[in-house]
């Protein structure tokens, strides 16, 4: 799936030994080059701009967190593409690196699929693909599809929400929430809320 | 008559000196013996006419020379201090004259410092003991004792006194407490009447005022009667400007004032007696005989008149007390009454406002006005807007300030005016804040006044000033507006007696709710205390959730992450897995996947708790964190410092949560100085650029360089105690107030620091 003239590294800051060298083994099973850091402060020893890289971050580091290391990045003119990793809970967080530019985010634990397919959102960036923009009428007969109560919902996932602060505002039912999040998903034809956020952020 | 000698007291210099006038009214005749030699010091200058000596013949003289030894001897003992003559035991005696003719004589003799004065009058042909005896028993006891009202008192009294004495008029006065008089009781035989007239006080001054309280009766048989002068031995006449002016104070023959003299003329009266109503040993009124041509009592009738006034004093005095008794026995009931209702638990406002009407009744008054604790009652006349009765405060006097002229005192409008003329004010606390006004309407419109109650400043031709009476008695009407019913003794002991049992309750109740609202407060801060504590354990159950899922999500991941690498080596290696082994490896990664869910699912059911923030002010909050962190601490060496900004803007946070910070921070804190030899935990807050920053400092161990890096990650543990989520959950909760949480390198002890934007953004 690679070819020479798209060589390109993938740096990997994430502080959880396990999680870094199985992701590493992964993306290299996959034919990737990671650079594997256990901090934002290693990432910024090793990271060599002139070399052609992305970058997946892991936002809760000891030290630099992963939210500084994107500002420090973006204070410094620095524009490496952004994948962003995080725990479950950390959403706000991770919605927040989305506004900040991030291309994509992962939740942990994720499936292969989804890891590599914001691998190839991030590759596509790389390579001045520009990420299918699916047209703004597109997303407006799409949003019609959506109930009211879709809509509220779609609201409160695009600030972040988790399903149980959803289900609180909404009084209703987590699982009445996450019935509502598939149809959401389907009906936008988005693979979770970090497509939503490109879609609508 | 104005030039006051140098022998006068001191104590008369302000008194017109009318005891020593140095002259008798000539129906009787004076000679006063030295104390102690019984020599004769001073004489009238009728002597001739009622002893039969010639003044010259008498001066110098022992007095046995007059009455002989024989009478000297038989002469009444007199007590040590200055005393009316006693009328009642009547000293008849008999002895010769200057030819030798029998004189029989009635003597009054008293005591006045250095002489004994006795004063000669001519004795009745045949005194009628026996009808007065009769008169006395059947008059006094059948119908003066009967009444108990104070103005059926003195009616029959009037009406016996003209019976006995036979003058054209007899009134009895009552005089006010600003001394005024009015006309309660009347007995006459002319057309017109005095009854219910009033009576200037300057009718009476107050040196006649005193003579009327030493000397109950006062006879002048003739107004226009020759003043006989009074010789001493020098044979100057014994008067004030003399060098031995004689005191004449007990005197019953003493000369008539010209002022006095003056006064009755006016009104055109010939004679005149008046007998002092004396009730607690002050002048309660006056029996005033008017006689409209000259008119000699015999001294039996007048004794028993003195007699008759003294009984009429007594009762009205008993009358009087039982009034009084029976209001303030009302008083005391209602006192009691209130105490008993507040002890049971009925609020003091309460009372008032149920009682108001009883209360007002009390005291005569229309209008009730409380301020207690802030709260206003009000009944009655109602006095819109309120009115400032702070001027009446400087004349509290045990706690009770009166007046009949409110309008004299504070600002009042018309309106207010028409409805009340005067106020007590009744101070219930002992900081002022509360207070009772009884208030009481106008009161008798119209005053008539027996002329034009002033008197005239007249010049004399020495140049002295002096008042002269008044020359009219015309009926003279006086509009009074704005004036109540006066407040008098009684009504002020009553007030005196209700104010001293509301201001008991008062203090108790004010006393029970500041001890209420002190347990309240108690219990406040226990509340606080407990959802402080509450929110921990809670918080921490949710930031443990919140951390168990983040560590088992890592190793998930990487199982995960490691199977599907596997899956791609293998056939990155073109090796051919038997379909089963794959889907077994499917298995396991949807596997993990579905344990991630899991976790997922426990960490959102017990999430942290929401933030519920508000407009707080920082320090309050540390305060009380650190506080909390203290309660089980048992180290008498520990010092805790705070050096808190007080000019902290106050910021936008939850202070439940924020105080967690600080209870967990602190907790470390002292946990960490346990073994330390010096114990000092400083909280400091600080401004810096738009952040406050919260910086707690202790004299612990400190960080150790290795774990700096780890301390806000759950289950790093560095204390030995605890799951080590506490540092983990304060960060979360400080994030949550997009703020920052870090520990400063130090040399010694531990530095923690957190900073919160003042312009928070809080993630919602």
């Amino acid at each position: 799936m690679t070819d020479l003239a798209e060589q390109f590294l993938i740096y990997v800051v994430e502080d959880d030994d396990a999680v870094l060298r199985s992701l590493s083994a992964l993306l290299s099973a996959h034919g990737h080059t990671t650079i594997p850091c256990v901090s934002a402060e290693q990432f910024l020893q090793v990271y060599d701009p002139k070399e052609r890289a992305f970058l997946i971050l892991d936002l809760r580091l000891p030290g630099m967190s992963g939210t500084q290391l994107q500002n420090h990045l973006h204070d410094n003119g620095i524009t490496i593409p952004i994948v962003v990793i995080t725990a479950h809970g950390d959403v706000p967080i991770a919605v927040k690196a989305m506004r900040a530019g991030a291309i994509d985010f992962i939740e942990k634990p994720a499936s292969e699929d989804q890891i590599l397919a914001a691998i190839q959102t991030a590759t596509g960036m790389l390579f001045n693909r520009q990420p299918s923009v699916i047209s703004k009428k597109i997303i407006a007969s799409r949003l019609e599809k959506l109930t009211d109560r879709e809509r509220e919902v779609l609201d409160q996932l695009l600030l972040g929400k988790l399903n149980k602060e959803i289900a609180d505002e909404l009084n209703v039912s987590q699982r009445t929430v996450e019935g509502h999040r598939s149809r959401i998903r389907e009906k936008m034809h988005a693979r979770g809320v970090a497509d939503l956020i490109r879609m609508l952020g | 008559m104005t030039v006051i000698s140098t022998s006068v007291n001191l104590d008369t210099c302000d008194q017109e000196p009318i005891h020593l006038i140095g002259a008798v009214q000539p129906h009787g005749a004076l000679i006063a013996i030295d104390y102690s030699t019984h020599d004769i010091s001073y004489v009238s200058a009728n002597t001739q006419e009622f002893v039969g000596h010639a003044p010259e013949e008498l001066l110098g003289k022992p007095l046995a020379f007059l009455i002989g030894a024989q009478n000297v001897a038989e002469m009444p003992a007199f007590p040590p201090e200055m005393k009316t003559p006693e009328l009642l035991t009547p000293w008849f005696i008999a002895f010769a004259g200057h030819d030798g003719q029998a004189i029989n004589a009635e003597c009054l003799p008293h005591r006045n410092k250095d002489h004994i004065i006795l004063e000669f009058l001519q004795t009745q042909a045949a005194p009628a003991t026996i009808w007065e005896d009769e008169l006395l028993r059947r008059e006094l006891i059948s119908e003066l004792i009967k009444p108990d009202a104070l103005s059926e008192l003195a009616d029959v009294s009037a009406r016996i006194i003209r019976d006995v004495t036979g003058f054209d008029r007899v009134m009895i006065y009552k005089f006010a407490e600003d001394k005024h008089g009015e006309v309660i009781a009347e007995s006459t035989n002319r057309p017109d009447s005095f009854l219910g007239l009033h009576y200037p006080a300057s009718d009476i001054p107050d040196p006649a005022r005193r003579h009327f309280t030493l000397n109950i009766m006062r006879s002048i048989p003739d107004i226009n009667g020759t003043h006989i002068p009074i010789l001493g031995l020098s044979g100057e006449v014994a008067d004030a400007a003399s060098a031995k002016p004689l005191d004449l104070t007990f005197s019953k023959l003493r000369a008539v004032a010209p002022v006095h003299v003056e006064y009755l003329n006016n009104m055109g009266v010939g004679g005149s007696l008046s007998i002092s109503l004396i009730t607690n040993g002050a002048l309660w009124g006056l029996v005033a005989c008017h006689h409209y041509s000259p008119r000699v009592v015999s001294s039996s009738r007048l004794r028993f008149v003195e007699l008759l006034g003294g009984t009429t004093s007594a009762l009205l005095q008993s009358i009087e007390n039982t009034n009084q008794l029976r209001k303030n026995i009302k008083a005391e009931k209602m006192a009691f009454f209130a105490e008993q209702q507040v002890r049971s638990g009925i609020a003091l406002r309460d009372f008032v406002a149920t009682q108001a009407a009883a209360l007002m009744d009390l005291v005569d008054a229309q209008g009730l006005y409380m301020v207690l604790g802030g709260d206003i009652i009000q009944h009655g006349a109602v006095l819109k807007p309120a009115l400032d009765f702070a001027p009446l405060n400087g004349m509290l006097h045990e706690g009770v300030a009166t007046t009949d002229h409110l309008s004299g005192l504070v600002q009042m409008t018309a309106a207010q005016m028409e409805l009340v003329a005067g106020a007590a004010v009744l101070s219930l606390s002992e900081d002022g804040q509360d207070f009772m006004v009884f208030s009481r309407g106008n009161y008798d419109q119209t005053i008539r006044w027996a002329g034009k109650p002033e008197k005239i400043e007249r010049i004399d031709e020495d140049g002295v000033s002096r008042l002269s009476p008044r020359g009219s008695f015309a009926l003279w009407q006086e509009e009074r507006i704005g004036k109540s019913k006066p407040f008098d003794a009684v009504d002020r002991d009553t007030l005196r007696i209700l104010r001293r049992a509301l201001f008991a309750l008062n203090s108790v109740e004010r006393e029970r709710i500041a001890l209420e609202a002190k347990k309240n407060a108690e219990a406040e801060e226990l509340r606080l205390r407990h959802a402080l504590l509450d929110a921990a354990r809670s918080s921490s159950l949710g930031e443990l959730a919140s951390a168990i899922a983040h560590e088992l999500n890592q190793p998930l991941s990487a199982i995960t992450n490691y199977v599907s690498a596997c899956q791609k080596e293998i056939r990155n290696a073109g090796i051919d897995m038997p379909p089963r082994a794959l889907e077994l490896m499917d298995t396991a990664v949807s596997e993990t996947i579905r344990a991630g869910e899991l976790v997922r699912r426990v960490r959102d059911f017990i999430s942290r708790g929401d933030l519920n923030a508000d407009y707080i002010d920082l320090n309050y909050a540390i305060r009380q964190g650190v506080g909390l962190a203290l309660v089980p601490v048992e180290m008498p060496h520990l010092k805790v410092t705070f050096d808190l900004d007080e000019s902290l803007p106050i910021i936008f946070a939850d202070p439940v949560q924020i105080g967690q910070v600080l209870l967990n921070l602190s907790r470390n804190s002292i946990a960490a100085m346990a073994g330390s030899p010096r114990q000092e935990l400083t909280i400091t807050t600080i401004q810096k650029e738009g952040d406050v920053q919260v910086i707690v400092r202790d004299t612990g161990p400190g960080i150790p360089a290795d774990v700096q890096g780890y301390i806000f990650e759950p289950f790093h543990v560095s204390t030995t105690k605890g799951m080590g989520i506490g540092l983990s959950l304060c960060r979360s909760i400080v994030e949550a107030h997009s703020g920052r949480i870090w520990a400063e390198p130090s040399d010694s002890g531990a530095i923690l620091v957190f900073q919160l934007p003042t312009q928070v953004v809080l993630d919602d």
